[in-house]
């Protein structure tokens, strides 16, 4: 048997193994991951639906539309999958301890290439299940199709998460063989980012200008549309071979669906190819490549050196996790993905004609912005704030001995989580309110209740890090997987919901004038108090309790 | 200097350490032997503040580890067996957060960097990230960081682990000079040539039981029959 099959086999084996494992899970973790699961794909399906009934009542012109939103939709569906082929190819590449064993092992390069490719479109499919089933299901019931359009859709699917995922690995491997590194990358990098950023002005202005109540001219206001509805473009067979269907075109169906297989062929051809002739030197660039930092690339760590303020200790952990954050592209890019598409569409809100529709609505949006903003900082503190004190304890020997107690380490921890937090929510929070001209009340709330969720969010993480603790070498991913991630993903959830929807409610009623003038003169200050009060609270107590913990334990 | 008194430390079922008493006077290098599982390791975490003792009093450099333990780690090292490096910060910047976490003054610390990593022969790799050293480098660059602060107690757990011949001579050169100056050594190791070559006095360590103690002559002599430390360690540990 060839190693690449044996390889595979393997991997099926692991699956089997894994999968036998989730009996073992908590059950309050599966009860939690699945039950998510399910309310995310049923509220998906419901946005959806709701989004295609809106289109069909208006009829005509408006329902028309369906296939260049269809197109649109695949398009960035492709460019997510074709990222994450680029991600999860390159750790299966070049990352995972599992290629650094093979490597020593009687396996040609060429073999291992194959079976990283495979693994990368494999763990790239997500998108199907977690997107493109809600979306089709929603079109097919609003349009009256079956279970068959959901079938031909998934048909469909394989050789489109197979074509842009290997787009993504084919990307990602002349980037790591041959894209310049140190100054250069710096300055291509900052290249990049003045281009994107002048033609994200130049688009906003164009769009503004061009503004009009018809719906004939939408397709200037979604970004991209244009470009979408290339019929060269792959994304543009997706949705036309899958909307065959609706029309009963099988024929043009199938020479859609054919055309994709046979470009997934030709690729697959090429990557094959590309991959016996650069993997192995690329992989040697990787193995080889001097981590050595010059002067210009150390700026940053004397930049913080110079500038962290604070008391010795708050600046020791305060430069050390600034320098570990910006040299893990697992860490910032996280964030700049799920912060940087929120900051994109609330620069775009003025576009999309949202602050034009009254304070009432401006008003709701701009909760639903702060509710989408908490549960972005939310998940984001529950995988990075919430491992931190058991990472920790792999320095014990250095920071457990230094002369502070482990409890001042947690605030330390604490403090720097919740500005961290604090400056991207307000940031972002204010952005939106501006963008949206809400009134000065919400504005206010907005400004209040942002660092308030930094505090409960960060406090809740550190206090339940430190009392879950494991003190045995784990990864993050196991830290988060165990008892106290799940707990603390819980409660950091219902945290967002107790803070974001009250107030919001408040808000809603005061606008709509619901409240007697003597009630408004005292709801307010009450709702500000409330969310000072309910975040203390929610940061205070795992706090404490993680205070106590710490004192009574040994490492 | 170290004093441990009536120290006790029970895990379960199991009595990690029992009745544990040793002074370690002002300048001296103690060598801690004994078999894996004996107790070794918990008598250090418990030196350090890691792990609390069931009972029994520390002291360390003059001050009460066990009611002062903030004050008491001030003045002490440790370097673990395993230590972990911060895999995404260069040697010089794990040398400036160490001299931040123990409050060196601002403005000594990038010099004393400096110096520590010229002493340990690091100076050239100030700017590499640390997951791109060897074991050997990795080992001096947490010489230096244990080192930056001037304890006046060191606690050294295995610390020849594969280390090349140069980096075990550094080293013993090292924890020699450093007892010359006062500083207080107590260090564990199964190399037990280095246990002759440089101890002061030796103590091995059986089930939690310090069963003898004191300088190689004077264990010779207690043992008849035993011509060398390997003798006596098996002598005295196997049963």
């Amino acid at each position: 048997m060839r190693p690449f099959l044996i390889l595979i086999r393997n991997h099926v084996f692991g699956l089997r193994t894994a999968m036998g494992e989730l009996r073992e899970q908590p059950k309050l973790k599966v009860a939690f991951v699945g039950g998510f699961s399910l309310c995310w794909l049923l509220g998906l399906s419901w946005i959806f639906y709701e989004g295609f009934a809106f289109l069909n009542q208006r009829g005509g012109v408006a329902f028309g539309l369906v296939p260049d939103l269809f197109t649109l939709f695949f398009l960035g569906l492709g460019l997510m999958l074709m990222l994450s082929g680029a991600v999860t190819g390159y750790a299966n590449l070049f990352q995972t301890p599992e290629v650094k064993r093979l490597l020593t092992w009687p396996v040609p390069t060429r073999d291992l290439f194959y079976y990283a490719l495979v693994k990368s479109t494999l763990m790239s499919s997500w998108a199907f299940f977690f997107i493109i089933v809600p979306m089709i299901s929603s079109y097919g019931i609003q349009d009256g199709w079956g279970p068959g359009l959901l079938l031909w859709s998934a048909v469909y699917s394989v050789p489109y998460v197979m074509l842009f995922s290997g787009l993504g690995v084919f990307l990602m491997l002349l980037i790591v063989r041959w894209f310049p590194r140190g100054r250069t990358l710096g300055l291509i990098g900052a290249l990049l980012l003045v281009t994107l950023i002048t033609w994200a002005m130049n688009y906003v202005k164009e769009v503004r200008s061009s503004q009009s109540q018809d719906m004939l001219v939408l397709i200037n206001f979604i970004p991209g549309l244009r470009l979408a509805s290339q019929p060269v473009l792959p994304n543009s067979w997706m949705a036309n071979g899958i909307l065959a269907f609706t029309k009963d075109e099988m024929g043009t169906g199938i020479l859609y669906f054919l055309l994709l297989c046979s470009s997934v062929g030709v690729l697959f051809l090429f990557l094959a190819k590309l991959g016996e002739w650069v993997y192995p030197s690329a992989l040697q660039r990787q193995i080889t490549g001097s981590t050595q930092l010059n002067a210009r690339a150390s700026s940053a760590s004397r930049f913080l050196q110079y500038a962290f303020p604070g008391r010795a200790s708050v600046r020791a952990f305060g430069i050390k996790d600034a320098l570990i954050f910006l040299r893990d592209p697992t860490q910032w890019t996280q964030f700049l993905i799920f912060f940087g598409l929120l900051g994109l569409y609330f620069i775009n809100l003025g576009s999309l004609g949202y602050n034009d529709l009254g304070y009432v609505w401006s008003n709701l949006i701009a909760f639903l912005n702060m509710f989408s903003l908490s549960a972005v900082m939310s998940s984001l503190s529950a995988r990075f704030v919430f491992p931190q004190m058991s990472m920790e304890t792999r320095a014990l020997w250095m920071v457990g001995l230094a002369p502070h107690s482990m409890s001042r380490l947690m605030i330390i921890k604490f403090g720097l989580a919740t500005l961290s937090l604090s400056i991207v929510g307000m940031t972002l929070s204010r952005l939106s309110t501006f963008m949206l001209g809400v009134s000065g009340h919400t504005a206010l709330i907005g400004s209040v209740l942002m660092p308030s969720m930094a505090i409960a969010l960060s406090g809740m993480s550190i206090g339940l890090g430190a009392i879950f603790m494991e003190v045995r070498p784990k990864t993050p991913a196991q830290i988060l997987s165990g008892y106290g991630g799940t707990l603390n993903l819980i409660l950091s959830l219902v945290t967002v919901i107790l803070l974001v929807m009250i107030p919001g409610m408040v808000s809603h009623f005061m606008l709509e004038n619901r409240f007697s003038p003597g009630m408004k003169e005292w709801i307010f200050p009450m709702t500000l108090l409330y969310i000072v009060v309910l975040s203390l609270f929610a940061a205070g107590l795992p706090l404490w309790l993680g205070h106590r913990s710490l004192q009574s334990r040994d490492y | 200097m170290i004093r441990l008194e009536h120290l006790h430390k029970r895990y379960g079922s199991l009595q990690a350490v029992d009745d544990l008493n040793l002074e370690v006077p002002e300048g001296e290098l103690f060598c801690f032997l004994g078999p894996n599982g004996a107790g070794k390791t918990t008598s250090i975490k418990m030196m350090t503040g890691l792990v609390r003792p069931d009972q029994g009093t520390i002291t360390l450099a003059g001050i009460n580890a066990l009611e002062e333990p903030v004050r008491s780690r001030s003045q002490v090292g440790y370097i673990p067996d395993m230590p972990f490096l911060y895999d995404r910060l260069t040697p010089m910047e794990f040398l400036l957060f160490t001299g931040d976490l123990y409050r060196m003054p601002r403005k000594e610390v990038p010099e004393k960097a400096e110096e520590m990593l010229e002493t340990f022969g690091m100076l050239e790799r100030a700017h590499t990230l640390c997951r791109d050293l060897s074991h050997g480098m990795r080992q001096r660059v947490i010489y230096a960081a244990t080192l930056m602060h001037r304890p006046k107690v060191m606690l050294v757990d295995e610390p020849f682990i594969g280390l090349d011949p140069h980096s075990i001579r550094l080293i013993k050169d090292l924890l020699r000079e450093h007892t010359r100056n006062g500083m207080t050594i107590l260090m564990t190791t199964h190399i037990l040539a280095i246990a002759e070559e440089i101890g002061d006095r030796i103590g091995i360590i059986d089930r939690g039981k310090l069963v003898v103690c004191g300088t190689l002559e004077e264990l010779k002599a207690a043992t008849p029959g035993s011509a060398r430390l390997e003798d006596l360690f098996l002598s005295l540990t196997l049963q």
